[in-house]
């Protein structure tokens, strides 16, 4: 069934909005309201338990292990420099 | 954006428990009464309700600190009703509940005010007559009371598309109260009831 539809004017848009703005409210149940909070407050929870593990493996992955690798490296190379240094002062005439 | 929601925002992207009990406690009936409009179903309602906080409470870290609270809300809350409409077409029972899904009487008001709740009521009925698209818009333009641009957010249109598609919502609606008028005038007059 076609429906012909009035040209709103701004008056027109104003009685409507006004009438769906004096809509009631739909209250929410308190129990189910309260239930769904201490879900959803679980979840939060696990999400900043899940957030701090995250921010540890980036502090060992991307800024302790790096500096330990780097800290050995530095050590290897410089007792091979010693190591090098007796050998050619053991061999010299 | 409401300073107070600013500072949920920043409370939300830490995690932070009280921000998210008073985003919950600020939010959280208007999000309800826009799920309860948008399905007209209670029990659907209060699903997607619950859907929806466990979505604000996963992603709240990842929020950006210039988050309209409000906007990013209702989107999560419209979403959750599209993905529901979508799934639905798959489960047969869910499908025909789709097409039929009953209509809750408002809630009742007190007696003096009986006229106030018949146009009340009247619009509850033109309201779930509306097509989704139209009903969500003038749910979030009317009831809710979003900016236009808050509007555009929640449905991911450009404004100019949100003013034509509420333009053509309050078109559809005003004509539906016209002719549901133009059926219970006659009605009154021929039992000879004054109301």
């Amino acid at each position: 069934m076609s429906t012909t539809r009035p040209d709103l004017d701004d008056a027109g848009n104003a009685r409507l909005d006004t009438r769906l703005a004096a809509l009631p409210d739909t209250p929410i149940d308190p129990r189910f309201s309260a239930e769904v909070l201490r879900q959803a407050r679980e979840v939060l929870a696990e999400e900043r338990e899940g957030s701090a593990f995250a921010r540890a493996s980036r502090l060992w992955y991307g800024t302790l292990l790096p500096a330990a690798l780097v800290a050995c490296a530095l050590v290897y190379a410089c007792d091979a420099v010693r190591t090098l240094e007796r050998i050619y002062v053991a061999s010299a005439p | 954006m409401h300073t107070d929601d600013e500072a949920l925002v920043e409370g939300l992207r830490r995690n932070e428990p009280a921000a998210f009990d008073a985003a919950y406690t600020r939010h959280g009936p208007h999000l309800y009464r826009f799920l309860h409009r948008l399905t007209g179903r209670r029990d659907l309602a209060e699903d997607l309700f619950q859907e929806t906080w466990i979505a604000v409470a996963r992603n709240a870290a990842r929020l950006e600190p210039n988050t309209d609270l409000t906007a990013w809300l209702f989107t999560i809350a419209r979403n959750r009703y599209r993905s529901y409409r979508r799934w639905a077409v798959l489960d047969l029972t869910r499908l025909a509940a789709l097409g039929d899904e009953p209509r809750e009487p408002p809630a009742p008001g007190p007696a003096e005010r009986a006229e106030a709740r018949q146009k009340a009521e009247a619009l509850e009925r033109a309201i779930a007559k509306l097509s989704v698209a139209h009903r969500e818009v003038l749910l979030l333009a009317g009831v809710e009371g979003l900016e236009p641009a808050q509007i555009a957010e929640v449905l991911g249109q450009k404004p100019e598309a949100v003013r034509q598609r509420l333009h053509r919502a309050r078109a559809e609606l005003a004509a539906i109260l016209e002719k549901e008028d133009a059926v219970t005038s006659p009605r009154r007059d021929a039992k000879g009831e004054s109301r």
